[in-house]
């Protein structure tokens, strides 16, 4: 038996600890902190989705609900926010910031791409409704090749679209379907240092990875097993080239290796509060930080790659 | 003009409106359309695109959680409901129930209920249990402009194909 006064010197210790502290999760990831809420004042969110972090770890949310983006320091600190490029923002989706920090922001109802700098000055925007080539019907998630194309996630169009950096169409790929090479609503994709083009197949549950547009090497099934999805809706690659997939019905995110080998998930345990619902996007900065949008509860999550 | 000449022609004119005003058109206050699979902000955005291009809409709720679209309509804007369920399909979804929120004026025709419209290419027949069909008796011998809330589908109109003639399957009623 524990003696009387033990047993209280060890609640006490448990109500001493603070409640944001750091935990250990799933072995290959930390838990570190959460900020945000449901709300439109600064520092607030109403359904955000798309995240991306820039060269000194400045983190930006597309808050889709309010129409915004806000721009966070590396610990959650807010910045400042933005509601408009060329014209207010329509519904924005996943962010992504290329090497030239520059930030796309598609906007799903608006079917354009918006670029701003991070000072959110806006720059230019390509594309228009449509389903031609060069077109939209609402485009959810972005991707930069290494030799600085633009990759588009075509939701209603079920395709993966290709600008060169100044938003000019170059070409396309994919059509609506189930087949290997095909798509059901992509959300989002992600180039590899090889050039390998990832794509969020969200509604055929799976990740397809393109070396050539012709024979595509896919992973993933609907279902709730390490490696399945339902609705694989974000991807983003990690600085070692791990890819990071947000599995929205499932809340979790997974981790693989480039060649699709599954490694470990994090976020669906039970941890209390700090459980996610329905992730919609993760970034991961080169020094290791994850930070993870966690739509269901209106804020975000960061976590360190141990 | 005199005075007789002034009397006369606002009398005149009272008849004329007496006997040439029509019952306003029926007015769509809303339409609530329920889906399927609607389930991440992608499917709701994306429902939410889709069916604010349809005509009369002034504002759209989108509620993730319930599965539903409410459309509201602008004032004396009917909105095109028969653009509903292809808008919801365009969007992904199979449609499921659409409850409709309705004033307007009811009339008889061959023991059938209709909501008055001017138009001709819809048409609302109402249905519902007895305590409506009384209801609706007494609304349209007393002329009364009346609320429904209801469960509306298409009916297909076999011998005019450009007719879009929908059901009303009243849960709630009031006069005006």
């Amino acid at each position: 038996m524990i003696p009387f006064q033990k047993f209280c010197s060890l609640i006490t210790l448990l109500a001493l600890l603070p409640v944001g502290c750091t935990s250990e999760m799933d072995g290959s990831v930390t838990y570190l902190s959460t900020w945000g809420e449901q709300g439109n004042d600064a520092g607030q969110f109403n359904e955000p989705i798309g995240v991306a972090l820039d060269g000194n770890g400045n983190v930006y949310i597309s808050d889709a609900g309010n129409n915004r983006i806000q721009k966070f320091g590396p610990d959650g600190t807010f910045l400042m926010q933005w509601n408009s490029g060329s014209d207010e923002f329509d519904r924005p989706m996943h962010l992504a910031i290329d090497d030239n920090s520059r930030i796309y922001v598609p906007e799903y109802g608006a079917d354009r791409i918006s670029v701003f700098d991070t000072s959110g000055s806006f720059l230019f925007t390509f594309g228009k409704s449509g389903s031609e080539a060069g077109e939209f019907d609402s485009p959810a998630g972005v991707g930069f090749g290494t030799d600085g194309r633009i990759y588009v996630a075509d939701f209603y169009n079920h395709r993966i679209e290709v600008f060169d950096s100044s938003g000019d169409f170059n070409s396309q790929f994919g059509s609506e379907g189930h087949d290997v090479g095909e798509f059901y609503y992509p959300t989002d994709v992600s180039i590899g240092s090889k050039g390998q083009v990832f794509v969020a197949d969200a509604y055929n549950n799976r990740i397809q990875q393109f070396t050539d547009r012709a024979s595509p090497q896919v992973w993933g099934q609907k279902g709730g097993d390490a490696g399945e999805f339902e609705v694989a809706d974000a991807i983003e690659q990690g600085p070692d080239g791990r890819l990071f997939i947000a599995d929205f019905e499932n809340s979790r995110i997974q981790v693989f290796e480039e060649n699709g080998k599954y490694l470990y998930a994090f976020g669906s345990q039970d941890m209390g509060e700090n459980k996610l619902d329905r992730p919609t996007d993760v970034a991961v900065s080169t020094d290791g930080y994850i930070y993870v949008v966690d739509f269901g509860n209106n804020r975000i999550l960061q976590y360190r790659l141990n | 003009m005199n005075y007789r000449s002034k009397s006369f022609a606002i009398t005149l004119l009272v008849l004329l409106l007496l006997f040439t005003a029509k019952p306003s058109q029926a007015q769509i206050e809303s339409v609530e359309v329920r889906v399927d699979g609607m389930s991440c902000p992608f499917c709701a955005y994306g429902l939410e695109k889709k069916l604010k291009k349809i005509e009369g809409v002034h504002e759209l709720v989108i509620n993730i959680d319930k599965g539903s679209a409410k459309l509201i309509a602008k004032d004396s804007v009917a909105i095109n409901i028969a653009a509903v369920r292809p808008a919801v399909k365009d969007a992904g979804f199979t449609p499921r129930e659409m409850i409709v929120t309705v004033t307007g004026f009811l009339i008889e025709r061959d023991g059938t209920i209709y909501l008055i419209q001017t138009d001709d290419v819809t048409r609302f027949a109402v249905t519902g249990e007895s305590a409506f069909l009384s209801f609706a008796k007494s609304a349209i011998s007393s002329k009364a402009a009346v609320r429904i809330i209801g469960d509306i589908d298409n009916v297909r109109s076999s011998n005019n194909k450009s007719l879009h003639q929908f059901l009303i399957k009243t849960e709630t009623f009031e006069e005006q």
